[in-house]
């Protein structure tokens, strides 16, 4: 009898832990659906927690949140090398390279995998994730997801006769960073930068600020430069924005203040040099000291410390006078050139994507002691 | 002898004849594990599936050049054969092989359809042939959904025929700026450069100078989504004005006013050229209830300025209001609030409502 009573016993605590297990899931997860989300274009990836996916979509000014269900945790990813990588996702979708442009890269922290958003010549997204050295579909078709639009509230329905949306969003970047999903991005309307704080789960809310910053390369006052990429540091228990914009200040805004249609000042820290636009910015911590990691359009891979960021206490507002130059806190150039994409691995890697000198693009894991 | 040479004959055309049957055995063992049947079929001129017959069960399928890699889709096994769904449809101008372990058992080519209509540039944005030399955008629009993978700018080069250099006027952006069904497209003349005294402007001077005349040629390269290339080169030449120093005022417009019970048009006769993409969005018609009269804008004049709005129903007698939204913009980016090229440490003075109305009474 007590056999059986502690059987019972067992088997009820079992399923109350999965039930619990799925509940804690569920409040991420609870308003999603299953089916097709009608995602128009892949421009930004990012992973949130639980393995949940997001994507910005700029036809059709959307965020999706994507489950990917891809939630087995791994702790150390197996070596990547794949040479000619694009012939291999070229190959995948049975095309051939000139019909395919690779948008974006992001790694599943949990699970290490990495996913690719990929654009074909008429225009069908793909999202393809690498298991192994093969290349896998994940269905846009029938997946569990939820979805929030990035046009004003008071625009959502405003359609033209053609029933388009009136206006496009060029989503540049978008993180998920304590419950909240941040996007910045252009509008193809007016040439201004609009970041977003969106709650997540989704809701009806969205905050969101316009950025003005001192454009030390543009000698005054900007508010038309559109953020590129951006992270976020917490400095003396104060979470910051680090925004870097194209032609190519870096700004700090305390993200205390991103709050309701405010119009913010950031202060400016560095200027990184014109002519140049950011791609990627990742961080991680190197001998228990934190560092950024920017990839560039005609840059080398730039790696800032923490500590320099933190001690920075100007507010940089001298015009530059020579075109190309930098200024503001020191940054070190690595040599890794025409990194495309790049994105945490695991604990010891970074995983890039990089155009070689003679016109492949390479896949590879690079170790964080040689960063 | 003769008897021993008769025999060794028919034993060599016993044994020819045995290694013909075994041949012939062999060859039609082989047919039978090869796809026939193979239909490739098409929705829309794309070729989203195949379908073929075979008594195999295990394929892959392979892009012809590429044997490593095998193609990502879904088998599907129906009445009328088995099925392939490729995640994108199979690209014009591409053989494929159906693969059972080594085996080849079918292949079969997608044909490039030339029978499909070629896309067509059907207009640039401005249509004048003079723009102020602080033009900030330009539009080219399709007839049909253009190609996705490479930039606009491989297909547009900008001539300047007053130097005769080739010159880079427009904004590289990574995520350009197309409408969603990728038929028109905006590009930006770059702001940095046109905004006076920034570094960009600085060194590099305004993207187009007053006084010289430039040439946009747009490749025939350049395809739609289904890789049909226009076919013909496009030019389009500008002469650059003066600076555009002026926000657009309703106050400077002159509204022609059609009669009740008729379908003409409302005519806008604005001072300067505006950005006519910006019209649909910014500009309605209402009546004096304050519904939106259904109808469309048009320009009628290649020189930006003369807009028509004509109503899906006949005007009825009464009050009615052109409701504008101050965020219209004329070529140079100045809106009815504030000029594009604003110093924003001086202190200014500017008007912050958010329409403009003009009211007029149909008779």
């Amino acid at each position: 009898m007590k056999k059986i009573i502690f059987r019972v016993s067992l088997v009820a605590t079992v399923l109350l832990m999965v039930a619990a297990t799925k509940d804690k899931k569920s409040e991420l997860t609870a308003n999603f659906t299953t089916g097709d989300p009608g995602i128009a274009s892949m421009n930004s990836l990012s992973f949130g927690p639980e393995g949940i996916l997001f994507v910005g979509d700029s036809k059709n000014a959307m965020i999706y949140a994507l489950d990917t269900k891809d939630t087995k945790a791994v702790e150390k990813s197996a070596t990547i090398g794949m040479n000619k990588f694009d012939e291999t996702v070229a190959a995948s979708l049975g095309t051939t390279l000139d019909n395919i442009r690779i948008t974006d890269m992001a790694v599943n922290p949990i699970s290490k995998v990495a996913y690719f958003s990929v654009h074909t010549k008429n225009g069908t997204p793909v999202l393809l994730k690498l298991v192994g050295k093969k290349l896998e579909n994940v269905s846009l078709k029938n997946i569990s997801y939820s979805k929030t639009s990035l046009n004003d509230a008071v625009a959502v329905d405003a359609k033209d006769k053609r029933g388009r949306a009136l206006r496009n969003w060029a989503v540049a970047d978008l993180k998920y960073h304590n419950g909240k999903v941040m996007v910045s991005g252009l509008s193809n309307k007016e040439f201004a930068s609009t970041f977003r704080s969106i709650p997540f789960p989704f809701t009806n809310q969205q905050d969101y600020a316009s950025l003005e910053i001192f454009h030390v390369a543009h000698g005054r006052y900007e508010t038309y430069a559109p953020i590129k990429v951006f992270d976020i540091i917490t400095i003396k228990n104060e979470e910051f924005l680090l925004a870097s914009y194209t032609c190519t200040p870096l700004v700090l805004f305390p993200m205390k203040d991103l709050k309701g249609k405010k119009h913010l000042k950031g202060r400016t820290i560095a200027e990184l040099g014109g002519g140049n636009s950011p791609l990627d910015i990742i961080s991680f911590k190197k001998n228990g000291q934190l560092k950024f990691f920017l990839s560039n359009t005609n840059r080398p891979v730039m790696r800032i410390n923490f500590d320099d960021i933190a001690n920075f206490k100007e507010s940089m507002t001298t015009p530059m006078t020579e075109f190309g130059k930098d200024a503001g806190l020191t940054y070190d150039n690595l040599p890794f050139v025409n990194v495309i994409q790049m994105d945490n691995l695991d604990k010891d890697n970074t995983l890039m994507l990089r155009r070689k000198s003679n016109g492949d693009l390479y896949l590879y894991s690079r170790n964080k002691k040689w960063m | 002898m003769d008897v021993i040479h008769k025999n060794i004959t028919i034993k060599k055309i016993k044994f020819v004849l045995v290694f013909f049957c075994i041949s012939v055995c062999f060859i039609s063992c082989k047919e039978e594990v090869k796809a026939d049947k193979i239909q490739v079929n098409y929705i829309d001129n794309e070729a989203i599936s195949v379908t073929f017959n075979s008594n195999h069960t295990n394929f892959l399928l392979f892009r012809k050049e590429n044997s490593e890699v095998s193609v990502l889709g879904e088998f599907s096994s129906e009445e009328n054969g088995i099925t392939f769904i490729p995640v994108i449809p199979f690209t014009n101008g591409v053989t494929y092989q159906i693969k059972d372990n080594s085996t080849i058992v079918g292949e079969f080519s997608i044909k490039k359809n030339l029978s499909v209509e070629r896309p067509k540039l059907i207009s640039i944005y401005p249509k004048l042939d003079t723009v102020p030399e602080n033009l900030l955008k330009m539009y080219f629009v399709f007839s049909k959904p253009m190609q996705e993978v490479n930039s606009a700018l491989d297909f547009i080069k900008v001539i300047n025929i007053t130097t005769n250099t080739e010159e880079k006027i427009f904004l590289p952006l990574e995520t350009e700026l197309w409408n969603a069904d990728h038929t028109e497209l905006t590009l930006w003349l770059d702001p940095g450069r046109i905004k006076k005294d920034l570094i960009p402007n600085q060194k590099l001077g305004i993207p187009i100078k007053k006084g010289n005349s430039y040439e946009l040629i747009i490749s025939p390269e350049w395809s739609d989504a289904l890789g049909n290339t226009l076919g013909k080169e496009s030019k389009k030449r500008i002469v650059i004005g003066a600076r555009d120093k002026h926000m657009p005022s309703e106050k400077d417009w002159k509204l022609t006013i059609p009669p009740s019970e008729t379908g003409e048009a409302l005519d806008i006769l604005c001072k300067e050229p505006i950005d006519f993409m910006l019209v649909e969005k910014n500009m309605s018609v209402m009546n004096a209830n304050n519904q939106p009269i259904e109808g469309a804008f048009y320009l009628i004049d290649n020189a930006s300025k003369a807009i028509a709005f004509i109503p899906k129903k006949a005007w009825k007698k009464g009050n009615y209001t052109l409701v504008v939204q101050s965020t219209l913009e004329d070529l140079a980016g100045n809106n009815m609030n504030r000029l594009f090229d604003t110093d924003l440490q001086q202190q200014q003075q500017r008007n912050t409502s958010k329409t403009r109305k003009i009211t007029f009474t149909v008779y």
